[in-house]
């Protein structure tokens, strides 16, 4: 849906990374187009979180550049078109006394200014993406009242609030159940479809994610490369066979 | 019956409590959910040598215990950034550092014991209108920007990493909390003294953890436990002839231990 040549939703040009001497990334070059949905893979320690947070501008390059549509990150303004959803970031916010309605609310503060009520618009927004996560029936509850799946659906929920053009989630599947995880994967799938949302993930569970998303790209050894599912047969990463099994399971009975 | 009312700095002790007993408690809720309950005890150990130097120097304790507290504000909110996993510690540092140089600069002033405990346990009886007015305005000033930045201020203390990713001046922001709390700080030590006073930037918080069902009313319930406590324990100490400070802490502990052994919600 997006005109052909436009610039990708994001790009990593020629970025060299290093938390120490030995460098992360040396001149990596990779981009997820616009209305493409990308699900990173690869071990832990290959810098998949660190590929995404380069991309939102909470890591700086040491070399290269960073574009969000097109634009250098560092001189990026239109943050609203960039949803993010952190990771770990439902367990860690567990007992923060909020509630979910709260929650996705604090998706519309970034297109305010500071002082201002909650516009009649931006609570048509917060009931539309309540209803668009399924999390309606739950929006006066505190978040530590609900499910890791629930939780992780409000974070969704607060990301797209701001209707960005870009959603990108590290992790979002960790720690939740089977069933969950599909419902979370079918509701992205939905968004990338439907609305026309850019969706990039970091995920472990590789059977599902290649379920679902339209390109795969394992992130091992300082580089960033498309992968077939049936490439990674066989990796460590791989989901263990228990969650496998049940991710099958749920879903042949679709 | 209303007896305390008819002496003019029972009403200048109620008003500043008052205000105390909204802003403190405002504060807190920020600070308490963030994990930094503690940051307003370290800044009254720095405004108590905020306090002993003005008496050195000749000038009104409460100027000389907010230029002491907005700078220490600065500092541990400085060393927060570089090393945020030592927040706790850098706040340490000036904590002693604080009560160290208010022990030296005391010393050197040849203050009174008797003053000496008036700031440390409050004096809310001796506000004079000067004092109710620099109070009021500090009070004022505090809230009015908690309610202005208070969905920013939610959306930082909530999930940093996202409010920076979302455009937010997060870096700014913390700061303004900073500089709140040292103003609050600053409010407040007249009222409970500077041994209590984040007394009530804590306890009815804790208390609106058990009652509140959402952070806006969270926000709001530690303001209304924060005032009754201060309206209790004020009354409590005019007719019972108690410290006032003292008074109003235990009055807040007391609404905390009804809500702790109430039915939860």
């Amino acid at each position: 849906m997006t005109a052909a040549g436009a610039a990708p939703a994001v790009e990593w040009e020629k970025v060299t990374f290093s938390y120490s001497r030995e460098p992360l990334f040396h001149r990596l070059d990779f981009a997820v187009a616009a209305g493409d949905f990308v699900a990173l893979v690869g071990p832990n320690g290959g810098g998949k979180s660190t590929l995404v947070k380069l991309g939102v501008g909470l890591l700086r390059p040491l070399e290269g550049v960073v574009r969000l549509f097109g634009q250098e990150v560092s001189s990026f303004r239109q943050w609203n078109r960039i949803g993010y959803v952190p990771q770990h970031i439902g367990a860690a916010r567990m007992d923060f006394p909020i509630t979910v309605e709260e929650v996705v609310a604090l998706g519309r503060v970034p297109l305010r200014p500071p002082g201002r009520r909650l516009t009649s618009q931006d609570r048509h927004v917060i009931d539309h993406t309540l209803e668009a996560v399924g999390m309606s029936l739950y929006r006066r509850r505190l978040l530590q009242e609900l499910s890791g799946g629930q939780r992780q659906r409000t974070f969704v929920a607060r990301a797209l609030a701001a209707n960005p053009d870009l959603i990108i989630l590290d992790e979002p599947t960790a720690g939740i159940d089977p069933a969950a995880r599909e419902s979370l994967y079918r509701l992205l799938a939905t968004l990338n479809q439907n609305l026309g949302v850019t969706v990039l993930l970091v995920s472990h569970d590789v059977e599902q994610a290649s379920a679902y998303a339209r390109r795969l790209a394992l992130v091992e050894g300082g580089r960033v490369r498309p992968v077939a599912p049936e490439d990674l047969r066989g990796k460590w990463f791989w989901p263990a066979p228990d969650s496998e099994e049940d991710a099958l399971r749920s879903r042949r009975e679709e | 019956m209303l007896e305390f009312w008819q002496y003019d700095f029972m009403q200048r002790a109620l008003a500043a409590g008052l205000v105390v007993g909204a802003v403190s408690p405002a504060l807190g809720t920020f600070l308490v959910v963030r994990r930094q309950a503690l940051i307003g005890d370290g800044l009254g150990h720095i405004a108590f040598a905020g306090v002993a130097a003005s008496w050195l120097l000749g000038l009104s304790p409460l100027l000389g215990a907010l230029a002491f507290t907005v700078a220490a504000a600065l500092g541990i909110e400085g060393l927060r950034r570089r090393a945020p996993g030592y927040a706790d510690t850098a706040l340490g540092i000036f904590f002693y550092g604080g009560m160290a140089l208010a022990a030296v600069l005391s010393s050197l002033s040849r203050a009174s014991n008797a003053n000496l405990l008036s700031f440390l346990f409050g004096s809310i009886l001796t506000v004079s209108p000067r004092d109710l007015g620099l109070i009021a305005l500090l009070g004022g000033l505090s809230l009015g920007a908690l309610l202005f930045f208070y969905r920013e201020l939610v959306s930082t203390a909530f999930d940093e990493e996202t409010a920076r990713v979302g455009g937010l001046p997060v870096d700014g922001l913390n700061l303004l909390l900073a500089l709140l709390a040292a103003a609050t700080v600053t409010t407040a030590m007249r009222v409970v003294g500077l041994l209590l006073v984040a007394a009530l930037m804590v306890i009815p918080v804790a208390t609106a953890l058990r009652t509140a069902r959402s952070f806006r009313a969270l926000f709001w319930q530690s303001i209304l436990w924060g005032e009754i406590s201060v309206a209790v324990g004020l009354i409590a100490s005019f007719y019972l002839n108690l410290a006032s400070g003292g008074s109003i802490v235990l009055a807040a502990g007391a609404l905390f231990a009804l809500a702790l052994f109430s039915r939860r919600r």
